[in-house]
């Protein structure tokens, strides 16, 4: 979830500051307007209202101080094309205090009667989805997600959305029937009619589908398993881990493994969960998975020796960087392997 | 912003054989001459390629900004960090000095 709210912030710089698209943004609907932008080869126009809001968000500090300035956004343009967008930048900024979430809840609620734009409404929703899921308010979770699928039958990411809250508050009914109706359409044609004005190359859709359905079985499975159906549970995953792809460093994108291995740990089963979650607790910083990997070597190998076995996967499990040359702003050019026996910081970044 | 920030970690332990590389991805070298200038940073800074020799996108996959990498004496990367946040620096300096 984290991670969802810090690549919208760097994308919210992208698309205001520099004018190419900065990020591969973790929520569908994020990504579906990167790709769609990548595909036009321009992203649209910032108006002055999004730029003077985003030239204040540069000239302060913390991440506090940006809340009211973007609030200040939603309220005077609630139906700002990206008026909904904003609103989920300041529930990002919002951190994880309870109190603050409360607040901002207060004031998504209130801004709300004033959208006017079906679509822009329906965005601000699931925000509100979000903050309940978050809240861990079970009650106003399933009650707007009914109030969402009477306005209009549920696309994918808003299944995605309410199952991603659901799992959050541990609703792990209402999770299991979005994850399920998610399942449904990780399907190339429901990919093209959840987004009917954009232009998708063929592998921009493939890769869609791939990503519904290893986030609608590692959904589905971990609701599963909180239920106590632990076969089930132990057969989506089966079946969704062929659609999780790695990145470079080998980090995986969904949360599949260590749902997997969390549940193969409660049910006893702790050198196989071991190896499902050992590359999300060590490479992807999962803490969760880290707790459960500890718990599940504790249980099969005894008190001694985690330390050590973490190191060795770690050394195990890291890549060995490809080599690469590049040249520095005097025009000389660096390879990457002349700094071999030094400790490297390796940084990718962009001016915003 | 993180470059600034790890300016002072660089300086800190450049002895003890540590080395910063910042790869600016998007080919906006006005700006990034006036932000490394302007912010007097004196690590390694270098130009992302275009097209074939785009190394960010192209060898790595990397479309998330910033992201960092710190690889250790071998060229393992060891930790992958996605974003920068208030007091990131403290978890890199951490992964850092488990290396040197």
């Amino acid at each position: 979830m984290k991670l969802l709210f810090g690549s919208l912030l760097v994308i919210m710089l992208a698309l205001a500051g520099c004018g190419q698209q900065g990020a591969e943004p973790e929520s569908e609907q994020a990504a579906a307007d990167t790709a769609a932008e990548s595909a036009e080869g321009a992203v649209p126009q910032a108006d002055e209202a999004w730029e003077a809001m985003v030239a204040q968000l540069q000239d302060v500090e913390t991440d506090g101080e940006k809340v009211p300035i973007i609030k200040a956004f939603v309220k005077e343009n609630p139906n700002h094309e990206r008026a909904a967008y904003a609103l989920s930048g300041m529930i990002y900024y919002l951190g994880d205090d309870q109190a603050a979430l409360k607040e901002g809840l207060r004031f998504s609620r209130e801004v709300l009667p004033s959208v006017t734009e079906a679509d822009i409404r329906r965005e601000m929703q699931l925000e509100l989805v979000g903050l309940y899921g978050r809240l861990g308010d079970e009650a106003s979770l399933a009650a707007a997600a009914d109030e969402l699928a009477s306005a209009k039958p549920l696309g994918y990411p808003e299944h995605d959305s309410i199952t991603e809250a659901a799992l959050e508050a541990g609703a792990w009914e209402l999770a299991a029937t979005h994850a399920e109706a998610g399942l449904a359409l990780a399907t190339p044609e429901a990919f093209r009619a959840d987004y009917p004005e954009r232009n998708f190359t063929d592998e921009d859709v493939a890769d869609a589908v791939r990503r519904r359905t290893a986030a609608s079985y590692a959904g589905k499975g971990w609701a599963l398993a909180n239920l106590g159906r632990t076969d089930e549970a132990l057969a989506a995953f089966a079946a969704g881990s062929g659609s999780v792809k790695h990145n470079y460093v080998g980090i995986p994108d969904s949360p599949l493994f260590s749902y997997w291995g969390r549940t193969l740990a409660e049910a006893g089963k702790n050198e196989k969960a071991m190896d499902m979650l050992v590359i999300d607790a060590i490479l992807g910083g999962d803490e969760e998975a880290m707790d459960a990997l500890n718990g599940a070597y504790v249980a099969a190998r005894g008190e001694a020796g985690f330390e050590d076995y973490l190191l060795q996967n770690r050394r195990r499990l890291a890549k060995k960087i490809d080599d690469f040359t590049l040249n520095n702003y005097q025009g000389e050019p660096l390879t990457f392997s002349q700094l071999k026996g030094q400790v490297v910081l390796l940084s990718f970044w962009f001016p915003s | 912003m993180e470059l600034p920030r790890l300016e002072p970690l660089w300086q800190s332990y450049r002895d003890k054989g540590l080395a910063v590389v910042a790869v600016e991805a998007q080919g906006d070298t006005e700006n990034a001459t006036a932000f490394i200038n302007d912010n007097n940073l004196t690590y390694h800074f270098l130009e992302n390629g275009k097209e074939e020799g785009d190394v960010v996108r192209g060898v790595f996959g990397i479309r998330s900004f910033p992201t960092s990498f710190i690889i250790d004496r071998e060229g393992r990367i060891m930790y992958y960090h996605l974003g920068f946040e208030e007091g990131d620096e403290e978890k890199l300096k951490k992964e850092i000095l488990t290396l040197l």
